[in-house]
């Protein structure tokens, strides 16, 4: 777990990171924003709801949001979804991680697909949150967006499809390898390619 | 179907580079000692919570109430959210045993009165303290209680 490591002791720098959090629990608040202070993010903005959250998403950039998936009115899980597809740039862009307690069964599929980075389950601890801030201040996933889904590919590893199945994508390699396409190359030309010649000046 | 495919610039990334800030560790230490300062007042909600519960739960005993329902899965819920970042993680347990419950009796659309009392008894008792064999034999039949429905 290393964010700055160049001083020999890794460090993380949260002084300047906009981040916003929502939960409508006080409780909740409570145990996020001291986790936050102790962490060293100056102020963040705090929402009980998924309006004012929305509100300050429209008036401020934010670089992290932290939301419950328990908010009352609306869940975390659609707020995540409604955010990604607002086109509110660049905060639907934002990394989000969610926080959930119990998720329900009917719940599963929708925080897997709702466009959040992370979801991490309480009780929260700061390494756990720590940990998760900076592997989201890490990662480079590219934001997939289609018809069904819109945020950060949830594959974290390309290993392709599983073994005997054919890919649903249009990049996965077809199961069969079929005809050469062009002639083989020879001898000479496999080592010149392992043989770097040099180049005259 | 159109899939679009975007790198988006991870501007958290460069602030959390940026010079000053502090040690992890002592990152994690501080916010620690932060929770630390808020321990009774969250405690203190806790044990309210858990009132409230008890006085929800026999709605939901006598007969098929789902605002009572969601009003106890939700109360039972926040006490997993609490319960375990103040050391009281046993009782969190049993808390999230009894979300377990009562997300399978909303699936349903039935509810066990008996499986209900002993977790609502189980959490009274895990949060007055018990020595650990006890503890541990309460929560693994709690888990085969929620497990049978």
């Amino acid at each position: 777990m290393a964010a700055t490591p160049s001083s020999g002791k890794p460090r993380i720098n949260l002084e300047a990171a906009s981040i916003l959090l929502i939960e409508s629990n006080q409780q909740g608040m409570d145990i996020l924003s001291q986790i936050f202070a102790g962490f060293g993010a100056r102020s963040p903005q705090r929402a009980s709801g998924a309006d004012e959250a929305m509100d300050l998403i429209r008036r401020i950039e934010f670089d992290l949001i932290l939301c419950s998936a328990e908010l009352g009115e609306i869940d975390g899980y659609d707020f995540v979804a409604n955010l990604r597809r607002s086109k509110l740039e660049p905060n639907c862009y934002a990394p989000v991680i969610i926080v959930t307690g119990h998720t329900q069964l009917s719940k599963v599929k929708k925080a897997r697909d709702c466009g959040a980075n992370f979801v991490v389950s309480k009780p929260l601890t700061p390494k756990i949150i720590l940990e998760r801030v900076i592997f989201v201040a890490k990662e480079s996933r590219p934001f997939i967006e289609c018809e069904t889904y819109l945020g950060p590919d949830r594959r974290f590893h390309s290993v392709g499809p599983p073994p005997g199945m054919e890919g649903r994508r249009s990049d996965d390699l077809p199961l069969e390898v079929g005809e050469a396409q062009t002639p083989n190359m020879s001898q000479d030309e496999i080592d010149a390619l392992l043989q770097p010649q040099r180049i005259a000046k | 179907m159109t899939v679009i495919r975007r790198m988006v610039p991870n501007r958290l990334a460069a602030l959390v580079r940026k010079p000053g800030g502090k040690p992890i560790a002592q990152a994690i230490a501080d916010a620690e000692t932060n929770l630390d300062e808020i321990r009774d007042a969250c405690i203190e909600a806790l044990d309210l919570i858990l009132e409230q519960m008890s006085e929800v739960a026999p709605k939901l005993r006598d007969g098929d109430d789902h605002e009572a329902l969601h009003e106890l899965y939700r109360l039972s819920n926040e006490v997993v959210g609490i319960a375990g970042v103040f050391n009281l993680g046993d009782v969190g347990r049993a808390a999230y045993s009894l979300c377990d419950l009562l997300d399978r009796f909303d699936t349903k659309g039935e509810v066990s009165a008996p499986a209900l009392l002993v977790h609502m008894d189980s959490l009274r008792l895990l949060r007055l303290g018990l020595p650990d064999g006890e503890v541990d034999r309460i929560l693994d039949g709690l888990q085969a209680v929620t497990a049978k429905h």
